[in-house]
Parts: C-alpha cells; sequence; structure tokens
C-alpha cells in the first residue's frame, strides 16, 4: 500500500494477484485498476512530486506508472480503460520492497540486494550488498533524503547514505524487523516494526540500545507507520490489530480491530494525520479514525474549544485511577486479551526463572540486560 | 653466462629519450629520472622541475598492496557512519525545541488577500498537462489578457501623499492625546492626599449630590426627611431589638450556629445607631452656644469659676469627633499584607476586633449622643436640683446604654457606702447632689492651702487635700475616679505636704475658667489620656480604640483598680466626715455648675462599666448560649459512631423467657450478652487503634471514601518531584471561568494543532533554523503559534488572514525578526 504524498485521498494498494487499485478514499472505491504484474506485488510507492507510482513484485520487475492527474471529483470509475506501464525495468531477483525518495528521482528496490535506481534510466545506479541475506524493506528518510534504511531476513536492520555511496551500519536483533518507518520530524529517529511482538525505536546515532520499546501486540507486527505530526505512529499485527503508538510511549494509545478483519500487513497515516489505512488478509482495506473520538467535519470554534477544554481536562487529571482507567479500557477480541495474558504469565515465569538464576548465582554474575539491549544482538561496523 | 650475454647489448643508436635500453640491466648504466629531464636543460622551468625531482627522491617510499576488500568496506562503512552521524546531528537542536514545545502547528490556510480574479489569474502559471493544452489553445485563440488588469487592481489600492499626511496627523494625534490622558492619570494617582482622593471620588461619586449640595431646596427637603427618620426611629425603636423575630432569637439564646441570625440583630443595632445619631455638625455649636450662653450667667462668681457645662459639651464634642475619626481610621485601616500579621488567622482576628471596636464605638456614640441631646434639658432642671424627687432623672440620664449593667453596679457599690459613710441615711438619697458639694469643699479647702494631709502624687499634680472631712460615701461616689486614679499612680505614697505645688498644675489642655478642682482629675486623666493615646498609635486593635475613644471620660485603669483601693482611699476620707453634713447644705444650694462637673465625672463611671469589662467577659457574654466544648464531644462521639459502628447483634428474642418469672429474672440469654460484650470489646479495641483516641480536642477522621478514592492520586504522577508543586499544578482551574480569555486559551491548547485535509510535509531543514536555539526565538514562535490560534476564530469573519502560515514559514518569519 502508498500513499500520495501530494495528495490526500489518493491511495493506492497492490494485492497477491497482480492488481494495482487506485482509491477514492473520500468515496470509499477504487478509482482505477492497474494491471501488469504477472506475480504478487510486493512494493508501491509514489514518487516526490506525486505523478508517478512505482511498482516492485514478484515477477522480478520494477513498473512505473502514471498516476491520473487529479483523483478530486472523479467519482465515476474508469475501470474501463486500462493502463499500461509507461516502463517496466527487469531484475535478476524478485524484488521485495520498494521505496522512493522524499525529495529527488532515486529510488530504492530491496530483494537480493538492494538497488538504487533513477526514473529515468532503466538501470540501478548503485547497488549495495552486505551479507547474502534477502532484503524484505527499504525505506526512505523523509527529513534527509538520502539517507535510507532497509530490514533484512538475516534479523539485520542497515542504514544507508546515498552521498557516502555505502552502508552504514548493520544492526542486528534477535528477531526478524519486517517494516522500518523514520520519524517526519525527527531526521535520526526510526522505529520498527518486530516479528518479536514489539515495536523499537531507535536513534541512529546511537544504535547500542533502542530509544523505547513498544510492546503490546501480542503477535508479529507487520507493518509500521509514522503520523506526519511525528507524535505518534500506527502499527499494523498479525494479531489482526491496528494499534496507535505514541513516538515515545511504551504502550498503545488506541486498538483497532473488528471481527472480520484479519491479518493486517499494511498500515499507513493519512498525509494529515487524521486517518489510518490499514489493508489485511480478508482482502480489505480499511480506513479509521485516528483519534477514534474525534468529532469529524467542520467544528463551530465553540465547539472546538469545547473539545480543546474537554482534552486538557483530562490530560490535567489522567493519572488519577478512575480517569486512568477510563482512558485505557478497551475492549479486544478474546483470542488477543488471553494471548496478551499468557505473553504476561510467560514473561513473569521468565523473570521468576532469571531472579532464581541470579539468586543462586555469584552476585553480579548474570546482569540485568535492559529490554532495550536485550533483543540487540550486534551492531556491525 | 647467458643471461650476462644476454645483458650485453650493442646498440647502434646512443642513449636517449627517444632511444630507451629496453632491458635495464645491471650491468648497463639505469635510466634515472635525471637522464630523462637532462634534455629539458634548456626549456624554462627546469630549476623548478628538478627541485621536485629531488625532494621526491628524498622522501621516495612504496606504496602500500591495497587491503582485502572486506576490510576496506568496513573502514568505509565506518568512517561512513560517523560522517553521517555527525551530519544528521545537525537536527537535534530542532528535534528538541519541537519535543518540548507545548504545542506544535500543523494547520496551514490559505493566503486568502489576493481575492481578486484579475490578481489570481495574473499570477497563474499552467503546470499540468491539461493546463498546458488550456493555455495554449487560448493563446492560439487570442483570448488571454494581460497581466494589466491586475496591475491596474493593485493601483487602486495605492495611496496619495496628501492621504498618507493625513492619516500620518490623525494617528500622531491619537497618540498625543493618549499620552496626555495618561500623564494626567500619573499625575494624579502621585498625589498622596488623602482629603484629595475622598474629594475627588465623592465629586466623582454623583454630580448629583454635589448639586443637591448647591441647591438649598433639596438640602433641605433632604435634612428633614432624614430628621424624620431619626425621628421615627427614636420613637418606634423599630430597630432595637424589639420585634418578635428578634425577642425570641434572643429568648431562645444566639447559637454558633446561626451565624446568621446573630449578624442581622447586629445590623439591626447597628442601623438603629445610624439612624438615631444626630447630625451634630450644624447643631452642636448652636447648642452648646446656648448652653453656654445660660450657664455664663449662671457662673459661681464667689468662686470665680465659669460653669463647666460649657468644657462639657466641648469634651462631649471633642470626644464625639474623636470617636468618629476613630471609626472611620478604623475603617480605612487596612489589614497588613505581609508580616507575621498577614497571617491568615491574625487578619482575622483583627478583622474581629474591629468590627467588635466598631459596634462599641457606635454605641459610645449613640451615647455622647444622648448625652449632648439632654444637655439643654438638664440645664434647665438644674434649678431644681435641691429636690430629692428628681433624682430618678439623672439616673435616667446616667444609665443609658448597658442599663442593666450599669444599675447593678451602682448597687454593688452602694453597700459599700451604707458599710462606710456615718451618713449612711442620706448617702443614697443625696447622692448626686453631694458630689458637688465635695467637689466643692475640696476645692475651697485646696484654695486655702492647708499643710496637713495633702496628697500629691508623684508627677507634682496636687490632686486634693483632705483636710476637712468629707463624707466618704459622697467622696467616693463622686470623686472615685479621680481619686482612685491618684492612688493608683502613686501606689500608696505619702508624700510630704510641703512639697510645692508644681507649675504644670494648669495643663495646657485644662480651660481657664474650669473649676480648679477639676484639674486635678483632668490632669491626672490627662496624663493618662496621653499615655494611652500613644499606646493606640501603636496598636490598631478595636478595643484600644474604643477605649481611645473615651479617653476625655476616664482611663480604664482607673476603673481597674479602684477596687482594689477603694478600702485605702476610704480610710484616707474617712476622718473627714464629721464637717460633710455642713458642706452639703451649704452646696445642696450652690449653682449648677457643680452639678454639671457631678455629671462630667460621673457619666463615665456609669458608661465605663461595660467599656472596662475585660474581652474574655465580653466574649463570655457575646457566646453566652454556646458550650463548644459539648458540641465537640458530641460532634466527635457522632464521628466516631459513624466511623466504628458497634456491630448488629441479636438484642431481644421475642417470646423468649417471657413464660417464666425465673427466666425474666435472669434477663437475655447468655450467648446474646456475649455476643454484645464481644461486639463492644471489638469496638473499644478500633477506638484505641485511632489516633485520636487519647486526644480530647482532636478528632481525626479515618474514614476511607473509596468512592473519593477513584479520584485521588495514589502516587506523584511522573514529571512531578514534589506533592507541592503537583498540588500547586492542580491548584488552579483550567476553566474559562477561571481564567483570562487568553489564559484559558493557552491552557487549553492541544499539543498537536492541525487541520483535517491539510497535508503535513516532512520537516525541512533550513540553516537558519539552528540559529533559533535561543529562548527569544521560541518565544516569539510560541507568540506566534498563540495568535494564530486565537485568530482561528476571527478567520471566516476577516479576510486577513495574514497570520496563518505554516509551520515552517513562521519559524522563518521568526528567524529574519531576528
Amino acid at each position: 500500500m502508498a500513499k500520495n504524498p501530494r495528495r490526500l485521498n489518493c491511495f493506492i494498494s497492490g494485492s497477491m494477484d497482480g492488481e494495482i487499485k487506485l482509491w477514492d478514499v473520500a468515496y470509499r472505491r477504487a478509482n482505477q485498476t492497474l494491471l501488469g504484474h504477472k506475480g504478487a506485488v510486493r512494493g508501491l510507492t509514489i514518487s516526490s512530486d506525486g505523478e508517478r507510482l512505482l511498482s516492485c513484485g514478484d515477477d522480478c520487475t520494477v513498473r512505473i506508472w502514471s498516476l491520473p492527474e487529479s483523483g478530486m471529483g472523479s467519482s465515476e470509475a474508469n475501470t474501463t480503460s486500462p493502463q499500461k506501464s509507461i516502463a517496466c525495468h527487469v531484475g535478476k531477483n524478485a524484488f521485495r520492497a520498494i521505496d522512493h525518495q522524499w525529495t529527488g528521482s532515486f529510488f530504492a528496490t530491496a530483494g537480493a540486494q538492494v538497488d538504487i535506481w533513477d526514473q529515468n534510466r532503466s538501470e540501478p545506479i548503485d547497488s549495495f550488498t552486505w551479507g547474502s541475506d534477502t532484503v524484505i524493506s527499504v525505506r526512505f528518510n523523509p527529513a534527509e533524503p538520502e539517507i535510507f534504511s532497509t530490514s533484512g531476513s538475516d534479523r539485520s536492520i542497515v542504514l544507508y547514505d546515498l552521498r557516502m555511496g555505502t552502508p552504514l551500519r548493520k544492526l542486528i536483533m534477535q528477531t526478524r524487523t519486517n517494516a522500518i518507518a523514520w520519524n517526519p520530524r525527527e531526521a535520526f529517529n526510526f522505529t520498527c516494526a518486530n516479528e518479536d511482538c514489539n515495536c523499537y525505536s531507535y536513534d541512529m546515532r546511537k544504535l547500542q540500545s533502542a530509544l523505547c520499546v513498544h510492546k503490546d501486540h501480542v503477535s508479529a507486527v507487520m507493518d509500521v507507520d509514522f503520523s506526519p505530526t511525528g507524535r505518534e505512529f500506527v502499527t499494523g499485527s498479525y494479531d489482526r490489530t491496528v494499534r496507535i503508538f505514541s513516538y515515545n510511549g511504551g504502550h498503545s494509545r488506541e486498538v483497532y480491530h473488528t471481527k472480520r478483519m484479519q491479518r493486517v500487513f499494511c498500515v499507513k497515516f493519512s498525509g494529515d494525520g487524521t486517518y489510518v489505512l490499514s489493508g489485511s488478509d480478508d482482502t480489505n482495506v480499511r480506513l479509521w479514525k485516528a483519534k477514534a473520538a474525534e468529532q469529524l467535519g467542520v467544528l463551530l470554534p465553540r465547539e472546538k474549544r469545547k473539545h480543546a477544554y474537554n482534552n486538557a481536562l483530562t490530560e490535567r487529571y489522567k493519572h488519577l485511577p478512575e480517569i486512568l482507567r477510563i482512558g485505557r479500557h478497551r475492549h479486544l477480541p478474546k483470542p488477543v486479551y488471553k494471548a496478551a495474558k499468557l505473553r504476561r504469565t510467560v514473561y513473569d515465569a521468565e523473570k521468576k526463572r532469571e531472579d532464581r538464576k541470579r539468586a543462586h548465582s555469584a552476585p553480579g554474575s548474570v546482569p540485568h540486560p535492559p529490554l532495550r539491549k536485550k533483543r540487540i544482538v550486534a551492531e556491525l561496523e | 653466462m647467458r643471461r650476462k650475454r644476454a645483458g650485453i647489448l650493442s646498440e647502434a643508436y646512443p642513449e636517449s629519450e627517444f632511444n630507451l635500453n629496453p632491458h635495464g640491466g645491471d650491468t648497463m648504466q639505469q635510466i634515472t629520472v635525471e637522464d630523462l629531464i637532462s634534455p629539458l636543460q634548456n626549456t624554462p622551468g627546469f630549476g623548478s622541475l628538478r627541485k621536485r625531482v629531488q625532494q621526491l627522491e628524498k622522501k621516495g617510499s612504496v606504496v602500500d598492496a591495497p587491503l582485502p576488500k572486506a576490510l576496506q568496506d568496513r573502514l568505509n562503512r565506518k568512517a561512513g557512519y560517523e560522517k553521517t552521524s555527525d551530519e544528521i546531528s545537525k537536527w537535534q537542536d530542532i528535534v528538541k525545541r519541537n519535543r518540548e514545545a507545548p504545542t506544535l502547528v500543523f494547520t496551514q490556510r490559505p493566503d486568502l488577500t489576493a481575492a481578486s480574479t484579475a490578481e489570481l489569474a495574473a499570477k497563474f502559471v499552467p503546470t499540468t498537462n491539461l493546463e498546458k493544452e488550456v493555455m495554449e489553445l487560448l493563446q492560439e485563440n487570442g483570448l488571454v489578457e494581460s497581466t494589466t488588469e491586475a496591475n491596474t487592481a493593485l493601483g487602486h489600492n495605492k495611496l496619495t501623499m496628501d492621504e498618507v499626511k493625513e492619516r500620518r496627523e490623525k494617528l500622531a494625534k491619537l497618540r498625543s492625546m493618549l499620552s496626555y490622558h495618561e500623564a494626567k492619570a500619573k499625575r494624579m494617582k502621585k498625589i498622596k492626599s488623602k482629603t484629595y482622593h475622598r474629594l475627588l471620588q465623592n465629586s466623582r461619586k454623583g454630580n448629583t449630590k454635589g448639586e443637591d449640595l448647591i441647591d438649598p431646596e433639596t438640602l433641605k427637603e433632604a435634612a428633614i426627611k432624614a430628621e424624620f427618620k431619626r425621628a421615627q426611629e427614636r420613637m418606634t425603636l423599630k430597630h432595637k431589638n424589639t420585634s418578635k423575630w428578634a425577642k425570641r432569637i434572643i429568648k431562645r439564646g444566639i447559637k454558633a450556629k446561626e451565624d446568621g441570625s446573630r449578624e442581622a440583630l447586629a445590623d439591626q443595632l447597628r442601623t438603629h445607631a445610624a439612624l438615631t445619631r444626630k447630625i451634630h455638625a450644624i447643631d452642636d455649636a448652636t447648642t452648646s452656644e446656648e448652653s453656654s450662653g445660660e450657664e455664663d450667667s449662671e457662673t459661681d462668681s464667689k468662686n470665680g469659676l465659669s460653669s463647666p457645662s460649657k468644657p462639657k459639651t466641648r469634651i462631649l464634642a471633642k470626644a464625639k469627633i474623636e470617636t468618629l475619626k476613630l471609626l472611620e481610621g478604623n475603617a480605612e485601616a487596612e489589614i497588613p499584607t505581609s508580616g507575621l500579621f498577614s497571617l491568615p488567622f491574625m487578619t482575622r482576628a483583627i478583622e474581629k476586633k474591629r468590627k467588635q471596636a466598631q459596634s462599641e464605638a457606635f454605641a459610645v456614640l449613640e451615647e455622647l449622643e444622648q448625652l449632648e441631646n439632654d444637655d439643654a434639658h438638664i440645664d434647665q432642671m438644674n434649678f431644681n436640683l435641691e429636690k430629692e424627687n428628681e433624682k430618678p432623672a439623672s439616673y435616667g440620664r446616667l444609665a443609658f446604654g448597658d442599663m442593666a449593667k450599669s444599675i447593678p453596679n451602682l448597687k454593688e457599690e452602694e453597700p459599700d457606702m451604707l458599710v462606710e459613710g456615718n451618713t449612711s441615711d442620706e448617702a443614697e438619697g443625696e447622692d448626686v447632689q453631694d458630689i458637688p458639694e465635695f467637689k466643692k469643699k475640696a476645692f475651697s479647702s485646696r484654695r486655702r492651702k492647708p499643710k496637713d494631709n495633702a496628697k500629691i502624687n508623684p508627677s507634682g499634680v496636687e490632686l486634693q487635700t483632705c483636710e476637712k472631712p468629707v463624707t466618704d460615701a459622697v467622696w467616693k461616689d463622686g470623686c472615685n475616679d479621680l481619686i482612685d486614679f491618684n492612688a493608683s499612680v502613686e501606689q500608696g505614697h505619702e508624700v510630704d505636704n510641703n512639697v510645692p505645688k508644681a507649675p504644670d498644675v494648669e495643663g495646657p489642655n485644662v480651660p481657664a475658667q474650669a473649676n480648679p478642682w477639676l484639674y486635678g482629675p483632668v490632669q491626672g486623666i490627662e496624663g493618662t489620656f496621653t499615655k494611652e493615646k500613644n499606646t493606640i498609635k501603636q496598636d490598631t486593635s478595636g478595643p484600644l480604640v474604643v477605649s481611645a475613644s473615651l479617653e476625655v471620660l476616664t482611663s480604664p485603669q482607673v476603673r481597674r483598680k479602684r477596687k482594689k483601693k477603694k478600702a485605702k482611699t476610704q480610710k484616707s476620707i474617712t476622718p473627714d466626715k464629721g464637717q460633710d453634713d455642713k458642706e452639703n447644705e451649704r452646696h445642696l444650694s450652690s449653682n449648677d455648675s457643680e452639678e454639671e462637673e457631678n455629671q462630667d465625672v460621673k457619666e463615665p463611671r456609669f458608661q465605663l462599666s461595660a467599656e472596662n469589662e475585660s474581652q474574655l467577659e465580653l466574649i463570655q457574654r457575646a457566646f453566652a448560649g454556646d458550650d463548644v466544648e459539648a458540641d465537640f464531644q458530641q460532634m466527635k462521639v457522632e464521628a466516631l459512631n459513624d466511623e466504628v459502628p458497634l456491630g448488629e447483634s441479636v438484642l431481644s428474642l421475642p417470646g423468649w423467657g417471657q413464660w417464666t418469672d425465673v427466666q425474666k429474672k435472669k434477663g437475655p440469654p447468655q450467648w446474646i450478652l456475649k455476643q454484645q460484650e464481644e461486639l463492644r470489646q471489638g469496638r473499644e479495641q478500633a477506638l484505641s487503634k485511632r489516633k485520636d483516641f487519647k486526644m480530647n480536642h482532636v478528632m481525626i477522621s479515618e474514614k476511607m471514601d473509596k468512592k473519593f478514592a477513584k479520584f485521588m492520586a495514589p502516587q506523584l504522577p511522573f514529571p512531578f518531584t514534589s506533592r507541592e508543586i503537583y498540588e500547586k499544578s492542580t491548584r488552579m482551574p483550567l476553566g474559562r471561568e477561571f481564567n483570562t480569555d487568553q489564559g484559558f486559551r493557552d491552557l487549553i491548547r492541544p499539543a498537536v494543532l492541525k487541520d483535517a485535509g491539510v497535508i503535513i510535509d516532512p520537516i525541512k531543514y533550513k540553516m537558519s533554523e539552528t540559529r533559533t536555539g535561543d529562548s527569544l526565538g521560541r518565544k516569539q514562535e510560541i507568540l506566534k503559534k498563540a495568535k494564530s490560534f486565537r485568530s482561528e476564530d476571527k478567520r471566516k469573519r476577516s479576510n486577513t488572514t495574514n497570520s496563518f502560515v505554516s509551520n515552517k514559514e513562521m519559524r522563518q518569519n521568526t528567524v529574519q525578526k531576528i
């Protein structure tokens, strides 16, 4: 799934059957279906000027499409005229991910290696390899367009700089990182969605320990995307929930789930930070409000003030037990609830075991590794 | 050998740069760089070339073999990472600032100032393909208008020189006016004179009032109205707690709980006082003149004394004015804002005292007025003073205010007189008349300058000589104050009568024509008066103020000590009683001036019977109905019952043990008793564990309200480090009713301001941004944000939305400003 950086109502989704659909968010329907990929579409991105769509897939091709001029008001779906891709670049291996620079004309694809492409050239202008494992995701830094990061199946997170022409550093964690999102307001911070149910926020300058560990999911986190305000991010998980975390909060602010929503594979924050989109295994794209209780539509100034006042009140008294309870209370699907409980039990048991071990060992021989460092295996230069 | 041979080559050509030895064998001369550059000897720049070659040869070293690829890459990566880390650290300040900012603003609004279509058209640049196509078509057909229209539209907005000048002048005028008014206000504020401000305030309060003052008709009407009201009040005594309600309240006893009713009663009394107060500014002068006129004619020429009534009225007036002044001053006195007295309980106490003092002062005023009112009446009555049946009149006159108190007081003293006075038969009856006699006699005796028994007070003021026997009863009753005072001052010192009269006997305050008899006392009193004054000046609390208002009459010290010294003075008096009767007779027929004196001395005594009561007594009287301690105990018991209830047990079983006498006698069964006993013990134990178990005067609630606990912070919330700070932070409410408009907006502003439908771009780095790390830039930014937030509401009304700029632009602006 991709969002258009220049247009709010334009979202694009790619599916395993090779279809790419252009969605009109306002009308909640697909405007266009782009056919061309033979296999699954693995990655989608839109160029920084918002006019080109780039897709890659299992069929070892990168296709460039032209986006319709205006999504606004075109309520009638013109699926009748199938569009052909402008360009099709063929690679040696299947592509797993693609991302475009926020400013500039380069884009990167990930697969067996990381390739840097120019929109106007058919061959990659650069390619990076570090190790022999597949790279499964790539994401450019919105604030620093030359910096990007990838995550690989060797449980690694690798940072790159186009100006240096080399990878910068590799971080290996205990479990695989599925997706990475850079904070659009804090150039050096990024958050990665990990297979171990947690998200980890890192400062790219200090990879020895995570800035924050965001825990709440009970299954692998599949995708993560930052709100354009940089204050929160959304995650989609294999546990069929979508959660919204604060950029520095250990636990989620909000959890979204429906009975019919299956494994969530991709999530996106809308360009104005008001909505959240999720694509899940049940072949649906869902649109959520970023703040579930927010009143939509045009508000009178008085209404705005009222809401602001209420929020300020809750903010001031949020630590009082009852208010805390109300603010935190969420209904969860039974499996998620039980899984969370189970995870808690397991965690407690582990902790107990560790404590006992510590109690029966020489003092200092069993250290207390903080959770922020616990999952980091190595930092390779 | 072969090699050697191979090394030997014979060349047909000489060696040169064009014919090199291809093998360069050991045997042969190797070609050197020098060989190569030697042919260049004659070319310019050869020297420098040779120099460089020599330098190279000196340093000459072999280049290392390249590192293995893996290592090379690692080094590259390391260097690259360091470089990038450094590079990206430039965001540090910005990120920090954004994180600390109370509000991030992402609202981005279109600039609506350029609203004319012509302008828009002029600015239009085709960007998309469609637009370009359309533009081309238009241009082909010559349908594109020139941008002149836009220019002309802009041209219309220009101001002419004259307009600008006019505007500037207008503004300047406004400014000057403003500054003038400001300066004036400042000047006025600087004036410290209270009178000036009062007058100013009065004039502001009602210009109508001023007009009234000017207009004699309205003035007169108002005066008549006031007089009528006063008369009405005096007739009906409507506000003197005569109503049914007031009586009932008084009968029931004013309880502490019913604060309102007590206040209401006090209010009524105050209203009464206010209504019956005589406006003496004009009246006083006339009455006093009249009375003095009358009395002058009646002056005792023999003694060369003028009537004391005039000074008396003067004294009264003075007292009244003093009281009023003090009242005013009291009302105006401010509670100190700093120091010990600014503590809440101190201020409360001061306030209380002040109120009390006010009410007392009112009472005094009232009495003074009554005195004055009665003056004229008394003067006439004085002619008939000899008659015994006039006693009630004098009593009635004297016993104002605290009738109930003063009369018993008097009666208490009477037995003393009876005991000590030999002329007990007449003592009670001639009480009033006797005093002047005595005074007169005393005076005359002093005039004769007796050499024995003269009492002189330490300050050298001769007070009286007791040469002649005086009826002690009369003496006591009349001049108790004086004697007591002397006694108190002297503390029992009997000073030689040879001590010469001090020159300050006749103080400046003593009227020349006043009865010299009064000198002593008056002087003495005034001595205390001045003393008191000093104390009053130091102390602002209520009760003292009241006594100060009575300064002319007497001092409370005198009263207090009277009883102690009674015996002593009486002893000193008793020998004089022999001549008493004679004197009595003589003075019975004497003039009224002495009667006036008598009043002068006597009145205060009666008044002060109330005044001199200590604070404690007053409080006891005021809270007569309250038994605070018992109430508290009751409350505590109730609270304890509430908090530690006795558990439920079976008290009786209907039908159980009621069919035989034996069982009846036995009472309830053992198990019930046991249960009850257990419960009782349990409760006692629980009580004994309480904190306030041994504290009789303290009640500590240990009740835990579970519902309320939900809304109490179990521990200190995170960012706070101390409980005080946290409590302070929650003390000020957020609501609109409790804050200024701006404060309210600041308080409720959300952490992120964004609009649905406005795309928020990723942050962009600007060189100038890093320089705004200082606090000034941030402050301006916050101000700007606040402004934009405030003007959100106005957006729809006004088209001037200059303040709506994107966050980035805003920051840029601030930077430029700096």
